[in-house]
């Protein structure tokens, strides 16, 4: 487990959006992909 | 309303609540990610009792050498999280003294004692003393805040663990 004292708060926010924002990526495409094969 | 709809609605509703209650988490814990280490940050620097009007402050990491220059003799506080230590007790002045900050951020106070008699022209044994003094008690304070720290940071990271599941949940709702 990375150390957080080594981090600014600044990276500890930008690694909380970054996880967010990847999960938040799978949850379209995966929405998305689904639709298609439903039209398909 | 037959069965099979009342039961979608309530999965539906249930669906909501949980997307609801997760987008909150995950707010809360990227808010909780930028205010906590600002509140340690914060606590580590806050003055020590009994010090009222420092005339010197300043933070630094890892090993440096403090110098200061005065013409009474001062007292000298080492403030880590774990609390602060007065490192010396009115040396000779001027002095250096060599701190050492095993977790970082610590922080160094001066006070200034007008009152007392003028020092003496050097003291080097006093000044060796005070690094060791400074050392042992800087390892003792580390050590202490260690444990709390730690506790801290797998809080913080199990927060943001969740966070990946979250945003799944919101872009699928997005979608």
């Amino acid at each position: 487990m990375p150390d957080l004292s080594a981090l600014t708060p600044g990276d500890v926010v930008a690694v909380a959006a970054g996880v967010f924002a990847v999960g938040y990526v799978a949850g379209l495409v995966r929405a998305y992909l689904r639709k298609l094969v439903w039209v398909a | 309303m037959g069965g099979r709809e009342l039961a979608e609605t309530c999965a539906g509703l249930v669906r909501v609540v949980l997307l609801r209650v997760l987008a909150g988490a995950a707010f809360g814990a990227m808010l909780a990610a930028l205010l906590l280490p600002l509140t340690v940050r914060a606590q580590a620097f806050g003055p020590p009792d009994g010090v009222a009007d420092p005339i010197h402050w300043g933070d630094f990491g890892e090993a440096e050498l403090v110098s200061i220059s005065t013409a009474y003799p001062v007292e000298v506080y080492f403030c880590t999280d774990g609390g602060c230590v007065m490192v010396t007790d009115a040396p000779s002045a001027p002095f250096e003294v060599e701190l050492e900050c095993w977790a970082a951020p610590c922080s160094v106070w001066v006070r200034e004692l007008v009152t007392a008699p003028p020092p003496p022209a050097s003291a080097p044994e006093e000044w060796q003393s005070a690094v060791v003094l400074a050392a042992s008690a800087a390892e003792r304070a580390a050590s202490a805040a260690e444990g709390s720290r730690a506790a801290l940071d797998v809080l913080i990271w199990a927060f943001i663990a969740t966070l990946p599941f979250a945003g799944y949940f919101v872009g699928a709702r997005d979608a």
